[in-house]
């Protein structure tokens, strides 16, 4: 453990931490743009001068590509390692377009950044600049304005050190350099969009957000990614307060958020296009066949079905089926409802979907719901002499089970011709749905839900690890989360118990689960310790 | 006469590049001699660093301690690169080496590895040096034929490989980490030190990499001995050195020179001073990236300390030789194209910074230029010195600080008010 001063402070670090990361310890911000801590040091773009005294001997150099050492002296901000970043920052801006106006990184630009502390002074700059490929599609998803880009290879290494394919490259050579494809190939990688985040400037940029919205018009809320079971932290940015700009859309990107035990830096493409789900297609007032109903109607309504089904039918005659795309607070209510207060055996979340990830070796899972561990781990499933999902299809096919409560899954979207005509032969069909999908129209009873970013709670991933959400958006219309959509049904259905809040399911699902009860809910679970966890994901 | 023939002896021949002519006039006489002696590898590093045998290639560092980084207990394979990418505008002395006496080479690579455990050793040549490939390439056949190199050579149990590489033509590849990217089929951009090529090298081994010269300057030391070679030259530079002379003189070429001499002499006496009577202006005395000399700074001895006490450096031995007639803005706008050209591209400063100070002296040619361009561009070579991955962006900064210094008026003539 190496004890060095930086900027006159001291500080202990662990062995090759290098100086950037050590200035950070103590919240000091070494400028640069090449050097990120997931990829290789190349130690390219000179931004991160700082000057090294070690043995009564003083010189200027990288901060990336200088590794912390007993004794030794680092001074961020001297006259000469302003001048130096001066000049860099100089340099680098000598052929950019300074289009901040129209770009879309302009808010969360280093080159903006730095120029706020290192530039301000008289254009030099008389003679022409470069031209290099604009609005040039590098892949699917990605764009690239080669003018704005600092060339600092951080995409490159990303595609080759992350990814494993050289997809991008650094092509010719002094100023004349482009970044580009490799020439036959796309930036078509399951994590392309990763680069966007890589890339300090406004360069590569993600085709899904460009001019949807000002960055500083968003807000940034801790969210889990529920699009396979890996659970990648992430960042929602949402903004709600400039509706008239595109009328109901709440959801602008998803951005990864930095843990080292399960994503480090990284998220996948399929994680940062899919929350469409949260302003497309939303249900938001309860119904009663086609008519739009109060809660309290239509809470009424479903329970009587129960109510009547458990009577003429038993059990037997009833399924239940729960994507486990909900919650574990939720599921842990639907649990206490279902088995422990009805007593229903047919009770699955196995349910299938028409949206399968592909698993990879970097952190795709084959899985595409973010909770099944968490639903196995509350012993969400069906009793003794219960059937599985399959079988509940058919059972409802062939007339075993007359009444079907559907929570979160659009099963005749997803089964197609092996769920035609199901609601037609139930007897009656409970909808729990955030979407106004085929099943939805003809349920008896509609009960819209909340989506996971319009409420706070808990995904287990699939090894084990629970990680809490936090609330991006107010739910959509009278949508109510699935807990307590849950919970009225029981009290309806007869139940004395009620929670507050999901803190306070959460509180009693995790009693005697060392994997849950350990944890704070008022702390941001799952990020481990480290020395980016200052919850940004730009570097 | 400070001009003598040690390296250059055999140029003369044109049959030199045949091995029997070779073998007759004492090549590969002394790799012969230090396998049949089974001469320990430690004694002849112990000799090259007596002999202060130092890189020809520019930069002057000790070869002998060079050998000595390479660790002796590595379990990877080690490798020689013998840098015969030689790119600096004005320098030819390698090229002469490779196209008129290659086996000498060879001679001192098969020393090398010997000396220092080596088994496999690549030439990396420049990408427009065809002929010396030829010549190499038939000179490591014919060698190998006759049991100089390859497998157990004389008998020894020796194994020993050379391969010629070509380059693709880019000047930064003359430097040693940039060389080993283009060698493993990488981009040439040169790579942080440390680690050090010794250590981690081509193919993440431990590397050692010298100059055409440096390698013909060991049999040398094998046959004339330590101290003999040593004389050669001064206290801190053995033996001699090779210098490629150009421009307005009355004989350019290839010279060899003790160590040490003046370089007045070299463009006097042995180059035979400047043509037609005309007046010298200015010496670029180690290549286009040393600082450019004055005329009346040009008594100043050949050698690396001195040079560097001179402000300049010696380099590669390249003298470029300005006459009067010379206009120094011109010559600076050329060099700086050549720079901007070649930058790799990889470091910010010398990226944009050659290319700048090049529009600049396009620029003021053309006769738009102002008199605070000169500060510009010297604060711009400021922030470019020194402060790259490799020295390129210095290569670019020295001579725009030492045109700018030296010769201002020039450049302040071409600018109208």
């Amino acid at each position: 453990m190496p004890e060095l001063t930086i900027d006159g402070r001291a500080v202990q670090v662990p062995d090759g931490t290098n100086l950037i990361l050590a200035a950070r310890k103590l919240g000091i911000d070494v400028p640069h743009f090449c050097y990120h801590p997931g990829l290789t040091v190349v130690g390219s773009c000179r931004m991160c001068q700082v000057e090294i005294e070690m043995g009564g001997r003083k010189r200027m150099d990288l901060a990336c590509a200088n590794q912390a050492a007993d004794g030794m002296v680092v001074r961020v901000n001297t006259p000469e390692t302003i001048k130096a970043r001066k000049g860099v920052l100089e340099f680098l801006l000598m052929n950019h377009p300074i289009d901040c106006p129209v770009c879309d990184d302009a808010g969360e630009c280093k080159l903006q950044d730095y120029y706020m502390v290192h530039g301000l002074y008289q254009n030099r700059l008389d003679v022409p600049k470069w031209h290099k490929p604009k609005v040039y599609s590098v892949g699917p998803r990605v764009i690239l304005d080669a003018e704005r880009c600092v060339l600092c290879s951080r995409c490159v290494r990303f595609c080759d050190e992350i990814w494993g394919d050289r997809q991008l490259g650094i092509f010719g050579h002094g100023s004349e350099e482009v970044l580009i494809n490799y020439p036959g190939k796309e930036l078509d990688n399951p994590y392309s969009v990763n680069v966007v985040d890589l890339c300090p400037v406004g360069a590569l940029l993600e085709k899904k957000f460009r001019f949807q919205r000002r960055v500083w018009y968003l807000k940034s809320v801790k969210s889990i990614c529920p699009r396979c079971s890996r659970g990648c932290n992430i960042y929602l940015h949402v903004d709600q307060d400039h509706d008239y700009k595109q009328p109901g859309k709440r959801v602008f990107r998803v951005k990864p958020r930095y843990n080292p035990e399960v994503n480090r830096w990284w998220i996948s493409d399929r994680g940062r296009n899919g929350f469409d789900f949260i302003d497309q297609n939303r249900v938001g007032v309860p119904r009663i066949q086609d008519e739009e109903v109060t809660w309290e109607e239509a809470l009424g309504r479903a329970a009587e079905l129960i109510r009547a089904g458990l009577k003429t039918w038993g059990p037997q005659g009833l399924g239940v089926l729960v994507a486990p795309s909900a919650s574990n607070e939720d599921a842990f209510v639907a649990r206490r409802l279902l088995r422990d207060l009805l007593k229903l055996e047919h009770v699955d979340f196995d349910v299938p979907s028409s949206d399968q990830p592909q698993a990879d070796h970097l952190l795709l899972t084959d899985d595409p719901y973010p909770n099944r561990q968490g639903f196995r781990d509350l012993g969400f499933g069906p009793g003794e002499g219960g059937m599985r999902t399959a079988d509940i299809v058919k059972a409802a096919q062939n007339g075993k089970i007359k009444g079907l409560i559907v929570a979160g899954t659009d099963l005749e979207g997803v089964l197609g011709d092996r769920a035609a005509g199901l609601a037609e032969k139930l007897g009656w069909l409970i909808c729990v749905s955030y979407a106004g999908d085929a099943l939805w129209q003809r349920a008896a009873v509609g009960l819209p839900m909340a989506v996971y970013a319009e409420r706070p709670g808990t995904f287990t991933n699939f090894k084990g690890k629970v990680q809490k959400f936090e609330q991006a958006l107010t739910p959509f219309g009278a949508s109510q989360p699935q807990w307590l959509i849950w919970q009225r049904l029981a009290q309806k259905l007869g139940a004395k118990w009620s929670y507050e809040d999901e803190r306070a399911v959460f509180k009693d699902l995790s009693q005697g689960k060392p994997a849950y009860d350990t944890l704070d809910w008022f702390a941001t679970f799952g990020a481990g310790p480290g020395p980016y966890n200052d919850n940004w994901y730009m570097w | 006469m400070p001009q003598i023939s040690l390296v250059s002896k055999n140029f003369q021949y044109p049959d030199q590049v045949e091995l029997q002519a070779a073998l007759s006039r004492g090549a590969w006489e002394q790799w012969k001699r230090v396998l049949a002696e089974k001469i320990p590898p430690a004694a002849i590093i112990e000799e090259v660093k007596a002999a202060k045998l130092r890189g020809q290639g520019g930069a002057g560092f000790p070869t002998g301690v060079k050998w000595g980084f390479v660790p002796k207990d590595s379990p990877k394979p080690k490798y020689l690169c013998v840098n015969a990418d030689e790119g600096e505008p004005g320098t030819f002395k390698d090229r002469a080496i490779l196209e008129n006496d290659p086996h000498l080479m060879l001679e001192g690579v098969a020393i090398t590895c010997y000396a220092v455990g080596i088994h496999t050793a690549f030439v990396y040549m420049r990408g427009e040096f065809y002929q010396p490939q030829r010549v190499m390439e038939k000179a490591i056949r014919e060698a190998t034929e006759a049991g100089l190199l390859g497998k157990n050579i004389q008998g020894s149990g020796f194994d020993l490989d050379v391969i010629v590489h070509m380059g693709a033509g880019a000047y930064i590849c003359g430097e040693e980490t940039a060389l080993l990217n283009s060698l493993e089929g990488w981009k040439g951009w040169p790579r942080l030190k440390p680690p050090f090529p010794a250590v981690v090298g081509a193919f993440g081994c431990p590397t050692v990499i010298n100059n055409v010269e440096t390698m013909a300057g060991v049999p040398h030391i094998m046959r004339l001995g330590a101290a003999e070679f040593q004389k050669l030259g001064t206290e801190k530079d053995g033996g001699t050195k090779l210098f490629a002379i150009s421009g307005h003189v009355a004989k350019p070429g290839v010279y060899e020179m003790t160590m040490g001499s003046s370089l007045k002499e070299l463009i006097y006496d042995v180059a035979g001073g400047l043509p037609g009577g005309r007046r010298l202006k200015a010496v670029i005395p180690g290549g286009s990236s040393a600082p450019v000399l004055k005329a009346d700074e040009i008594d100043v001895p050949l050698e690396f300390e001195a040079m560097a006490a001179a402000g300049t450096m010696l380099g590669s031995g390249a003298v470029i030789v300005l006459d009067e007639t010379v206009s120094i803005p011109e010559v600076f706008m050329v060099t700086a194209r050549f720079y901007a050209h070649e930058s790799c591209g990889q470091c910010t400063q010398c990226r944009e910074g050659c290319t700048w100070i090049y529009k600049i002296s396009k620029k003021i040619l053309a006769g738009h230029g102002q008199p605070s361009d000169l500060d510009l561009m010297l604060d711009l070579a400021d922030n470019m010195n020194g402060k790259t991955v490799c020295p390129l962006g210095a290569a670019m900064a020295l001579p725009t600080i030492g045109f700018l210094k030296k010769f201002p008026h020039e450049f302040l003539a071409l600018m109208k008010s």
